[in-house]
């Protein structure tokens, strides 16, 4: 049985999740952090993710990427918001896909995505110490289908194969509900670092069914510290009227000192701060009262709010129906977060699994499901916006209504308007409005090879399918002829297979250097962990060894650190092996021990 | 008239044409299958709610595409497109006012029926009340509006109330008037069902 694990691709942060013998749990290495941060910086053309890009973001915010998420399968008009908050610059590329710009590169989110995910998988692999190549994968809930098949898209990029596109309130309902078993109805509420979902599920039995779900793309922790960080420049300006907030790093100090702030005010009610904003020349220091907080971010609450009143209106539930409500997503914590939620459902919230985990143990469960393990409950999942075409005046036809149980399948019967006419265009869209002006294109429909016959004469079957993914295929059949109509459908936000396949045969023939790049950074990573401990137990090669072979041990350390600036990962390696041999009499000492287990951990781990 | 169908693998009597419970066999029917046939139920509009419930639940587990990831593609697509036909059969089914939508042209068997008449003097009620209507919601006044809606509402419900009477008739009718009646009922539910839908939500 091919394991299949659950990742949680974040706006902020992602993880992976599996079933242990023990039971679900998130993966990591031993006395590692689980989390991989959703954040990118380019480096003499090679990616650097995770933590260690996560420096960058002050010292080269120009390098660095950062809420991909909020990009996927969206263009450039919907970005427009966003541009302006973010270090790096996007543009317009083909259909309505949006790159991101560094330097003179550009990248699909799709892409960078795939960088995300590569880490996580890489991670999990060494963890595990197994190799991985399907994941079961979560999105916010209200993802439309151009939103999902950028993810799966990123997926394949990534070289894992999505074997599920999975919910993310669904997700933590799986872990919630695996873990309870209790019948009844279930509120999930989701606010994460970019997206806000609510889910109703009914849980009976071995059933879970989604009853309704609403959402918000484009709500999340990021808005609650775009407000704190609007307080914090609001205030430097009381001080200093005239200071310069243009650089991007004093926009990216201030950014991150309001997400530090934020976290502190979870705790306690009150923060001093300090700030320093060197590129603008001055100093800020002040507090902060988590009153104030939370008047700069309650229209956002309520604008969440409103969401669970539509959802629990579509469920045809009143909100004391809810038996239990789940929080999910880091923002939860935010104490107004869990006020304002437990007021709304007359409970208080079930936090018990962390919030910050949750989504990716239900994927791994998932996972685990899907890949033969257990057999024991079902998930019904449901479309969060309606799927139709474009009929005649520009008006929306809903072929499949929000809230439909998936899979899920339509069909409609059209027709030609002319004589003779052989082919039919049709235009996909997604939506709750009457007006396709108003909803998401997904993709335009070229319909042809129809029989020439008199308009109206035609049958043309169109059938929407929908799979347990939430992805939509579109086929169409003339009846009369029973001809097969000839389909072509042209994403218009996300990539076709001919691009995916163009990306992939580029990173294959980079594949070599790609890798000597990772090693490279892995093994300087390793080289300085080894220094730190030389330094720590010096004390102890001054006992025990003599002044040549500690020359000569400092020798050494000088030729790795010149071999650390180089480009040749395994040149470098072989020196940190011939460190690894002068060192090794330290071990005699009980406290160099240590020092010589880092060591061989390190030689051993370095060679991945 | 339950169906008498085999399996295609065991040859046992199908319950329902999609699953064999028999020997646990996905089945592979036209894609012409009716809903009731789908879930095995007696095409009549009378049906026993928790028996609807049940037998989805019962086929559900056996036909979702997560139970068959590992199955070659032509069963992967089968479990996909019985679950998408299960899922429609019983959100149309447990619908009072769908059921009868899918049940009436069925019924008529290809006997056209005029979906655009409505019930003598229906119409002129309507245009009076759609006159003072615009006006109400303009004026916002809460406690007329609510007025107007429970009076509508309550002829809805008259109308829901009155199908299983109308399909008895209907079923049973070998000339088409009843049909007619039943759609003209039809008809009037879904005008005063758009009507109801321009009230603010409550």
């Amino acid at each position: 049985m091919e394991r299949i694990i659950g990742i949680d691709l974040g706006t902020t942060n992602s993880l992976a999740a599996t079933v242990f013998e023990e039971g679900p749990e998130v993966i990591t290495a031993a006395g590692e952090n689980p989390v991989t941060p959703s954040v990118l910086a380019r480096e003499s053309g090679r990616w650097i993710v995770g933590t260690p890009a996560q420096a960058y973001r002050l010292s080269a915010p120009e390098q660095t990427v950062f809420s991909v998420k909020r990009l996927m399968g969206c263009d450039l008009e919907e970005l427009s918001a966003e541009q302006t908050e973010l270090p790096y610059a996007l543009e317009a590329a083909q259909r309505k896909l949006v790159k991101v710009r560094i330097g003179e590169e550009r990248f699909t989110p799709q892409e960078l995505s795939a960088e995300i995910l590569k880490e996580v998988k890489r991670r999990a692999e060494i963890a595990l110490g197994e190799p991985l190549h399907k994941a079961v994968i979560t999105v916010p809930a209200y993802f439309d289908d151009a939103q999902r098949q950028a993810t799966r898209d990123a997926a394949q990029l990534a070289g894992i194969e999505a074997a599920r596109i999975l919910n993310e309130p669904t997700a933590a309902a799986i872990a919630y509900g695996l873990d309870e078993r209790k019948d009844g109805h279930v509120a999930v509420y989701d606010l994460g670092g970019g997206t806000f979902d609510i889910s109703i599920l009914q849980l009976s039995g071995k059933l879970f069914k989604v009853i309704a779900t609403h959402g918000d793309t484009r709500l999340g922790g990021d808005d609650l510290d775009r407000e704190l960080t609007e307080l914090l420049r609001k205030r430097v300006r009381d001080q200093a009227p005239e200071a310069d907030f243009s650089a991007s790093g004093t926009q990216q100090r201030l950014k991150k000192a309001a997400e530090e702030i934020k976290i502190q005010l979870s705790g306690s009610p009150e923060v001093k701060y300090v700030l320093e904003l060197p590129e603008a020349g001055l100093t800020h220091q002040g507090t902060l009262t988590r009153e104030e907080f939370e008047a700069a971010i309650e229209p956002w609450i309520s604008r969440t709010l409103q969401s669970c009143r539509k959802a629990l209106g579509d469920a045809n539930l009143a909100p004391d129906q809810i038996d239990e409500v789940v929080l999910v997503g880091g923002s939860t914590v935010v104490p107004a977060v869990r006020k304002a939620v437990a007021e709304f459902f007359g409970k208080p919230p079930h936090v018990a699994i962390d919030p910050y985990k949750v989504v990716a143990i239900g994927a791994g469960i998932q996972g685990h499901l899907l890949a033969g393990g257990r057999r024991d409950f079902l998930l019904l999942d449901v479309i969060p916006l309606a799927l139709g075409i474009e009929t005649l005046g520009g008006t929306f036809s809903k072929l499949i209504s929000a809230n439909t149980t998936i899979p899920a399948q339509a069909t409609e019967t059209f027709t030609t308007n002319v004589d003779h006419q052989t082919a039919i265009d049709i235009n996909i869209y997604q939506g709750e409005r009457e007006l396709v002006q108003d909803c998401r294109n997904l993709g335009r429909f070229k319909l042809r090879g129809i029989p020439p016959m008199k308009a109206g004469f035609p049958l043309v079957d169109v059938t929407f399918r929908v799979d347990a993914n939430g992805l939509l295929t579109v086929s169409a059949q003339e009846k009369r002829s029973g001809a097969e109509a000839e389909i072509e459908v042209i994403p218009s936000h996300g990539l076709t297979q001919l691009e995916i396949d163009q990306i992939l045969e580029a990173s294959f023939e980079h594949a070599h250097e790609d890798f000597n790049a990772r090693q490279l950074i892995e093994f300087r990573l390793s080289a300085e962990r080894v220094f730190r401990g030389i330094e720590q137990c010096w004390s102890v090669a001054e006992e025990t060894l003599g002044a040549e072979e500690r020359q000569a041990i400092e020798d050494q350390m000088a030729v790795v650190r010149k071999f650390m600036e180089g480009n040749d990962a395994m040149a470098l390696k072989a020196q940190m092996n011939a460190l690894g041999e002068l060192t090794r009499p330290l071990a005699d000492s009980a406290m160099g021990r240590a020092v010589l287990e880092t060591l061989q951990e390190e030689s051993a781990s370095g060679g991945h | 008239m339950l169906s008498s169908i085999p399996c295609e693998q065991c040859g046992a009597a199908l319950q329902s044409r999609l699953f064999c419970f028999a020997c646990s066999t996905l089945q592979h029917p036209p894609n012409t299958l009716g809903l009731y046939e789908a879930l095995g139920l007696e095409e009549s509009y009378s049906i026993d709610p928790p028996a609807l419930e049940s037998r989805f639940q019962q086929l559900v587990v056996e036909l979702h595409p997560d139970f068959y990831t590992s199955a070659d593609r032509r069963e992967q697509h089968q479990s996909e497109i019985s679950s998408a036909l299960l899922n429609r059969a019983v959100e149309t089914l447990r619908d009072p006012v769908s059921r009868a939508n899918y049940l009436l042209p069925r019924l008529a068997r290809g006997t056209p029926l005029d979906e655009r008449r409505l019930p003598p003097g229906f119409l002129e009620e309507m245009f009076v009340l759609q006159e003072s209507l615009d006006d109400l919601l303009d004026s916002g006044a809460p406690e007329a509006i609510g007025r107007t809606r429970t009076e509508l509402q309550e002829r809805h419900q008259t109308l829901l109330s009155d199908l299983p009477k109308h399909f008895r008739q209907a079923e049973a009718a070998t000339e088409p008037e009843p049909l007619q009646a039943l759609q003209t009922t039809l008809n009037a539910e879904r005008y005063l069902r758009r009507l109801l839908e321009r009230f603010p939500q409550s």
